[in-house]
């Protein structure tokens, strides 16, 4: 299929999807949509030619009509259903999207909604909330980008979060995406906005799910803006079926004195793209970006990371850590901007990867942009195996080769997983990941963890 | 410290001191660039039917290429037919001694200090030096002959040895490899050649200078360097051009080749004219140089970039042979505003090999500044080994500094490691030197040259004094 009949295809789907709105076609809402559209006729589908789909390939929209998938067929999800998709232990705020729609049957919502408004994208819409209308694609740049466009145009549904100044939320929102793949494949353009008040805090958990055995294409947008003071711990948990395919663009604005901590962990999922864009608006915020993925079969994740010191006085850290098992491909692109006077800035970004087979493989680009001077910014990656003195270390003590490289694995994946704040989930994940790996003793695993790290601190 | 302070005030009243011109009469090609000057360069230079078809081969490649525009660098639209192709120094008979050269000539040469004649054996370098297109003179050809090593011009090399550049030329860098390259090869005028038998340990530094001269004559050089089995050979480049206003293309193409365990040492220190402080003028450097390693060679790179308008240069080594050895030492200054879009390419293929990438960038006044590199790891190159550090300076809070480093890893055993960090001068420093009865100037200078020094050590003598004086003078005027 070439970019033409690409086109076609959208324009017939777009026309259906604007039968279908209905009272919401006048709103400012839709005109973006209109605008969206117009700018998709004048993009490409990225190919390997642009910077930055050089080791990304998105044939596979084609390869399954994804396209044509867009709608909603009537599908009837029960509690059971979800059942194995929630995190033991979690006191939390449940909002299900089935195909991209919101359903408030599956959803548990605790705050009344005069306090803190938690709801669909799609109520949302439908009440005219003045701040949706006000924030909508400020930040994703639909212009531009295919999929932002893309998503925008065909934005319908998604989580609206708007919490009042000085909040805090301690039961973490979790957001479930689930595909329905049962009768036939399935697109979903599901979009975002998270609006936090002054000094106010929040919780979020993001996870993707599938079911059925036909591909699903889950294209995100999520926009996050961040008041003066404001605390945002936001988690992608993204460990679904074989067949998924997932790209999801995340665009964070940042005010005086605000924190947006994000991690971003990937254990499974046939392709996996993340967008994660972060700019500081004005003075003393930061940044914390964090990034664990543990890659086997086929699978494929590509983690675009942009940080915009735009302002002076402001920190940002990025640590990205990957394992690849198997003919699994990873890539990673973090890359950040000091623009001219954005003095005193401090930027730190580190990429590690452990490749376990000659068949896996890494494209990692960490770039540094600078216009000011007065900064400090350093960048690392590295690509190895495992360590061979720690592996000796082990051996010797009569540990068998399988599990000190479990153990060695999973010390080298608690680096990161340990900056989760939410215990219930920082726990979900470490079992998920020491399952792989089939380590028993996680306590075990803690402690050996804590001994090199003590190793590397000597040397 | 007193050196130092010469340096500073020689700076502050020169403005680029190798900036003249000589006036030699030209015999030049017409303008432009199509078939019929590609075969009157050829036929000017006597070249076997080969090397013409091959030319026309490349230049019909080019006429369907089009100019990369992925570096970091704003790059001003290039008329290609309004360059002259071709530019030979007129008495064109070959000379066979000193007495020969044009005076004119040799007065250049000793403005810029090249040892020739007396001064080359004194220096104890033999000289290829090239004039615009045409080499001029050669020194030390009979010593170096002794050894069996062949060091002349390209042209002579075609004349003589045929049968070598025809095996060589391109293999390393193909007609096809990029728009510049493709370029030089359809025109290229003349360059190095250097052949060390098996074996031999070449006894002297080579050395060649290169000099754009004519009026709007781009430079089009091409260096061969084969180093056959076992042999070992330094190579230095070293560059500077007359002031001009007018913006001139250079595009020249470096093929080493390093044979089972031979050792490559290419050293270079550019100078072009970089424009003067309003960025007006200056030369655009598009250079392509690479290296191809076989088992248990080495070939080493060291570059200090401190000229031209426009720098595009990425010298690679394919690391092809098992435990072959690649490395990469560079220093790219910038100042008012020049563009520096440079950094190298380490193509692990065979097993064990191992590669090094120390590159400093200093960034002053208004000018950008990159360091761009690959680290590729092939499925096969089992043990791979790369460390790089990438360091940038910045002076001033005009300048830009940015790195972009690929890393592409297929294989489980490789070990990659990358660092970069980028700093300013702290005030501490300062601090510290101006205590000490140290001027801010002189300390900056200190500062530097320390933080170069990584790489400078890497030069030969001679090349490292120059390339320390290279770099305060073009930080000329950044401080402040």
């Amino acid at each position: 299929m070439d970019n033409r009949e690409i086109k076609n295809i959208l324009a017939e789907e777009f026309l259906k999807f604007q039968s279908k709105l209905n009272g919401q076609k006048t709103s400012t809402i839709n005109a973006i949509r209109q605008e969206a559209f117009n700018a998709i006729k004048n993009l490409e589908l990225p190919t390997r030619k642009s910077e930055a789909w050089r080791f990304t390939n998105v044939s596979w929209l084609n390869e399954h009509d994804f396209l044509l998938r867009n709608g909603n067929p009537d599908i009837n999800l029960s509690n059971e259903d979800i059942e194995p998709f929630t995190i033991k232990d979690l006191n939390e705020n449940l909002l299900v999207f089935v195909n991209g729609t919101f359903s408030e049957k599956l959803s548990r919502i605790k705050y009344p909604r005069d306090e803190i408004i938690i709801e669909s994208f799609r109520d949302a819409e439908k009440r005219n909330a003045p701040n949706l209308l006000k924030h909508f694609s400020l930040l994703a740049d639909y212009k531009n980008d295919f999929f932002t466009a893309l998503n925008t145009a065909f934005a319908k549904d998604g989580v609206y979060v708007n919490v009042p100044a000085g909040v805090i939320i301690d039961e973490p929102i979790h957001v479930m995406f689930i595909s329905d793949t049962r009768q036939g494949a399935v697109m979903s353009n599901p979009r975002n906005i998270f609006l936090i008040g002054k000094c106010s805090q929040i919780n979020v958990v993001e996870t993707y799910h599938t079911i059925g055995d036909n591909p699903a294409f889950t294209n995100m947008v999520t926009e996050i803006f961040m008041n003066f003071a404001t605390h945002f711990e936001f988690n992608k948990i993204q460990n679904d079926k074989g067949n998924s395919y997932y790209i999801g663009t995340t665009q964070v604005e940042q005010a005086k004195n605000s924190v947006f901590n994000a991690s971003t962990i990937t254990m499974s999922g046939r392709f996996i793209r993340n967008n994660m864009y972060t700019a500081f608006k004005e003075e003393n915020a930061e940044t914390n970006l964090n990034g664990f993925y543990f890659m086997r079969n086929n699978d494929f994740v590509d983690n675009h990371t942009l940080i915009d010191h735009a302002v002076p006085n402001c920190n940002s850290n990025e640590f990205y850590k990957g394992i690849l098992d198997d003919s699994a491909k990873a890539v990673f692109n973090g890359k950040v901007i000091v623009r001219p006077n954005a003095q005193k800035t401090n930027a730190y970004q580190q990429n590690k990867n452990i490749l376990l087979t000659d068949d896996s493989k890494i494209n990692t680009k960490p770039e540094l942009e600078i216009y000011a001077d007065d900064v400090k910014c350093s960048h690392g990656a590295t690509t190895g195996y495992l360590d061979k003195e720690a592996m000796f270390y082990l051996r010797s003590r009569g540990i068998s080769e399988e599990m000190a490289k479990s153990l060695l694995l999973n010390s080298f994946a608690s680096e990161v997983i340990e900056r989760i704040k939410i215990a219930e989930l920082r726990d979900d994940i470490k079992r998920q990941v020491a399952d792989r790996l089939t380590v028993d003793d996680l306590y075990f695993c803690d402690v050996l963890g804590d001994v090199f790290k003590a190793i590397e601190n000597k040397q | 410290m007193i050196e130092e302070k010469d340096i500073v005030e020689e700076l502050t009243t020169t403005d680029y001191k190798y900036g003249f011109y000589t006036d030699i009469e030209n015999e030049t090609s017409s303008k432009g660039l199509n078939e019929d000057v590609i075969r009157f360069i050829s036929k000017k230079k006597n070249e076997p039917e080969f090397m013409l078809q091959w030319r026309l081969k490349a230049y019909n490649y080019w006429k369907n290429m089009k100019q990369p525009n992925w570096a970091k660098l704003n790059i001003p639209p290039i008329d290609y037919q309004e360059i002259y192709y071709y530019a030979a120094p007129k008495k064109n008979s070959k000379p066979k001694s000193l007495d020969e050269v044009d005076p004119e000539i040799l007065k250049t040469f000793e403005k810029l200090g090249i040892p020739l004649g007396e001064r080359a054996k004194l220096a104890g370098v033999a000289v290829d030096a090239v004039m615009d297109s045409v080499s001029v003179s050669t020194s030390f050809k009979d010593k170096l002959g002794e050894l069996g090593i062949i060091f002349c011009s390209i042209s002579e090399a075609l004349e003589h040895h045929p049968e070598l550049v025809k095996k060589y030329l391109g293999s390393v860098v193909p007609m096809t490899d990029n728009y510049f390259a493709a370029l030089n090869s359809a025109v290229f005028s003349d360059g190095s050649f250097c052949y060390i038998p098996k074996g031999v340990r070449c006894p002297m530094e080579l050395s060649t200078y290169f000099r754009i001269n004519a009026k709007s004559s781009g430079q089009f050089e091409r260096t061969l360097i084969i180093a056959d089995e076992g042999s070992y050979v330094s190579y230095l480049e070293g560059c500077s051009a007359p002031m001009r206003d007018e913006n001139q293309l250079h595009a020249a193409v470096v093929e080493l080749i390093a044979h089972d365990n031979a050792e490559i040492k290419y050293s270079t220190v550019q100078n072009w004219y970089p424009g003067d402080k309003n960025g007006k003028g200056g030369i655009y450097n598009f250079v392509t140089k690479r290296g191809i390693c076989h088992n248990h060679s080495k070939i080493s790179w060291t570059q200090v970039e401190t000229g031209s308008a426009i720098t595009w240069k990425y010298p690679s080594c394919i690391l092809k042979g098992d435990y072959s050895v690649g490395e990469f030492y560079s220093v790219a200054l910038t100042n008012n505003y020049q563009q520096a879009d440079t950094g190298t390419k380490m193509i692990h293929l065979g097993r064990n090999s191992k590669s090094r990438i120390v590159s400093k960038g200093i960034s002053a006044g208004k000018s950008q500044n990159s360091y761009r590199g690959l680290v590729s790891v092939s499925k096969k190159a089992e043990n791979a080994r790369n460390f790089s550090q990438c360091d940038s300076l910045l002076l001033g809070d005009k300048c830009g500094a940015h790195t972009f480093p690929y890393i592409d890893t297929n294989n489980r055993t490789a070990v990659i490691e990358h660092e970069a960090t980028t700093s300013k001068i702290s005030d501490e420093i300062i601090f510290y030197c101006n205590q000490r009865g140290i001027a801010t100037e002189d300390a900056i200078g200190l500062i530097v040259n320390g933080y170069a020094k990584e790489v400078l050590n890497q030069l030969p003598m001679e090349f490292a004094v120059e390339a320390q004086k290279l770099l305060a003078v073009s930080l000329e005027g950044s401080v402040g």
